[in-house]
């Protein structure tokens, strides 16, 4: 993924991918915004990779980021914790995104595999109401798609939650 | 005196209800003027403060920006290969002098507003149009710079960990450590090359006090945390203990989760925290290397006022608090790993950073738990905490089934602040 960080130039893409990457990017934010944790997971592939992190944490190649999951179970795991045995106030996300930029794309092995960027922008909703803008930041993405000539459903391979801000507030259980 | 003025004496602000360290008044964690006697009286009184690690200034004239309690300290490596630590405060105006939160090549720090100048001791050595313009203006001729000096604090670094105290009172750091302290660090780093790889800045919505109280009360892991609980990662029933150093004023907590025999208040039902039915998918979570000869897998050691090293598992790292007004503080979460690792120890330490900061299993819930006494105590500042369990004293106990460590951060406390 290091190659394509600090690009910003857009590549070209079918509008049938682009269109299925959208979707992705939707389904995502409102699964967890509307608590459906348990959708969570499902948007990677097996193998995927989760991590969040702040910006100063990844310009400085501090590896050791927040939520670090290396594979779907991790996620799983992390998603039945916060159902089942973490003490927090509950709260609620709203997550609004910008539109998906490609910065690469291309055959991977049997895969057709995207690196994207989508800005976010995400508030803090406590049980009663007190409202926190909580995060800002970019989802640095890899998107595979199984079917090669098609635009099948995508999934994440790997997301990289890159916070603007190092701080988090009180903490971070649901992910971002 | 820097912060406290035009405030109470302390002895009007705060009454403790019991001569034994057993009460704590709640008013303590939300009273401005105890605020600004403890920036005087604690951390610009006669203690160490952790103020950065050395490896984040490797090179000489490197510096970075830290804080001790709300007062900001640049620490600089010397063109010689020192340490000193200054106060980020212009002596003209008051303007900090540093704004990036670190940065190189620093031989001196000049002031973005007036541009005066010191050098890396923090004396005074130039400013702009001293002399003023063509014969007129400038500083009147008996102005001696040698008095406006930046404030420097003493330095001293143990094991690559970087302390500074204000006061000419502190004693040298490894004898406010005491010898139980300066054993348990060099145990834990062992003279090995610190990495840094990960930071949390972790906001917490309360007092400082309380996590530093939290930090040190050591039967709460398992009544809080679960996730501890159930992996039998750190439940009383393992063995482990208590230290001090002979003042009672730090406190290292450890146990060893291989030894655990079980309890019977650990049986299925009985305690919140004890999930018989949760299991990891991914168990490579809670894999462990044997570290230690001691076979200590959880140890977490605090420095008065507001320092933690900490050991879970092999996530090794350091805490830092900054006191952020009466109701909110920074927790700083510093992971590290050593150049010496191999690399399957050092993915394990990556990837136990699971546990800690404001996102870990285990952490994430005190950042939660002292905003709920936070919030709890709002209508009753005139009662207090009950800190009995284990006694009335604050002596080293070979249980954690204790509060003892609670009981010695408020004995150093009211050492400190004369009350």
């Amino acid at each position: 993924m290091a190659a394509t960080d600090s690009s910003t130039r857009t590549a070209t893409i079918s509008p049938e991918r682009r269109s299925a990457i959208e979707r992705l990017m939707v389904d995502y934010v409102h699964a967890i915004d509307e608590g459906d944790y348990e959708r969570w997971p499902m948007f990677f592939t097996e193998d995927g990779r989760y991590q969040v992190t702040g910006r100063e944490n990844h310009a400085r190649g501090w590896v050791a980021g927040m939520l670090l999951c290396d594979n779907r179970d991790m996620m799983i795991d992390r998603i039945y914790s916060l159902r089942q045995v973490n003490v927090w106030e509950p709260h609620a996300y709203r997550h609004v995104i910008g539109p998906t930029q490609v910065l690469e794309a291309g055959m991977d092995g049997a895969c057709f595999s995207v690196k994207a960027q989508t800005n976010y922008l995400c508030v803090r909703t406590m049980h009663n109401g007190e409202q926190k803008l909580f995060s800002t930041g970019r989802y640095l993405d890899e998107i595979v798609f199984d079917d090669p000539a098609g635009s099948d459903t995508p999934m994440l391979r790997s997301r990289l939650v890159i916070a603007d801000s190092n701080q988090i507030d009180t903490l971070l259980v649901i992910p971002l | 005196m820097a912060q406290a003025i035009g405030v109470r004496p302390v002895s009007e602000l705060i009454r403790w209800p019991t001569d034994d360290l057993s009460r704590i008044p709640l008013h303590i964690y939300g009273d401005p003027e105890i605020y600004a006697w403890e920036q005087d009286r604690i951390f610009r009184g006669p203690t160490w403060n952790f103020l950065s690690l050395e490896c984040e200034i490797p090179k000489p004239n490197d510096y970075v920006l830290t804080k001790v309690g709300d007062t900001p300290v640049i620490v600089v490596r010397t063109a010689e290969g020192g340490i000193n630590a200054l106060v980020n405060r212009c002596t003209h105006k008051g303007s900090v002098l540093c704004y990036d939160s670190r940065g190189e090549g620093k031989r001196s720090f000049v002031c973005p507003y007036h541009a005066w100048s010191f050098d890396q001791s923090g004396e005074l050595r130039g400013i702009a149009f001293e002399k003023g313009v063509g014969g007129l203006g400038g500083m009147p001729e008996g102005f001696d710079k040698s008095r406006h000096a930046l404030t420097r604090l003493r330095v001293e670094v143990i094991e690559g960990l970087v302390f500074g105290t204000f006061s000419d009172q502190t004693p040298p750091l490894e004898q406010y450590l005491g010898e139980p302290m300066v054993a348990h660090i060099r145990r834990t780093i062992r003279g090995r090359t610190m990495q840094i790889i990960g930071r949390y800045n972790h906001i917490m919505p309360n007092n400082w006090k309380l996590y530093i109280e939290n930090s040190r009360d050591t039967h709460h892991p398992s009544l809080l945390h679960a996730f501890f609980a159930t992996f039998k990662l750190n439940r009383l029933s393992a063995e482990g203990g208590i230290r001090h150093d002979p003042a009672n004023w730090h406190h290292l907590v450890f146990a060893k989760r291989l030894t655990d025999q079980g309890h019977e208040e650990y049986s299925p039902g009985k305690l919140r925290t004890m999930k018989s039915d949760f299991g990891l998918n991914d168990p490579s979570l809670i894999a462990q290397w044997m570290e230690f000869d001691d076979n200590i897998t959880n140890a977490l050691q605090s420095i008065l006022p507001g320092f933690v090293l900490q050991q879970i598992l092999n996530s090794v790292g350091t805490r830092q608090i900054i006191t952020r007004g009466t109701d909110e503080c920074e927790l700083i979460w510093t992971v590290v790993a050593f150049e010496e690792d191999t690399p399957e120890q050092r993915a394990i330490r990556i990837k136990q950073s699971n546990l800690v900061g404001p996102h870990g299993y285990i952490s994430m819930e005190d950042g939660a738990i002292g905003g709920f006494v936070q919030q709890g105590i709002k209508g009753d500042r005139d009662k207090q905490a009950v800190v009995e369990m284990g006694g009335l004293t604050a002596d080293g106990q070979p249980t954690r089934a204790t509060e003892t460590s609670v009981r010695g951060f408020y004995k150093a406390y009211r050492e400190l602040m004369g009350s």
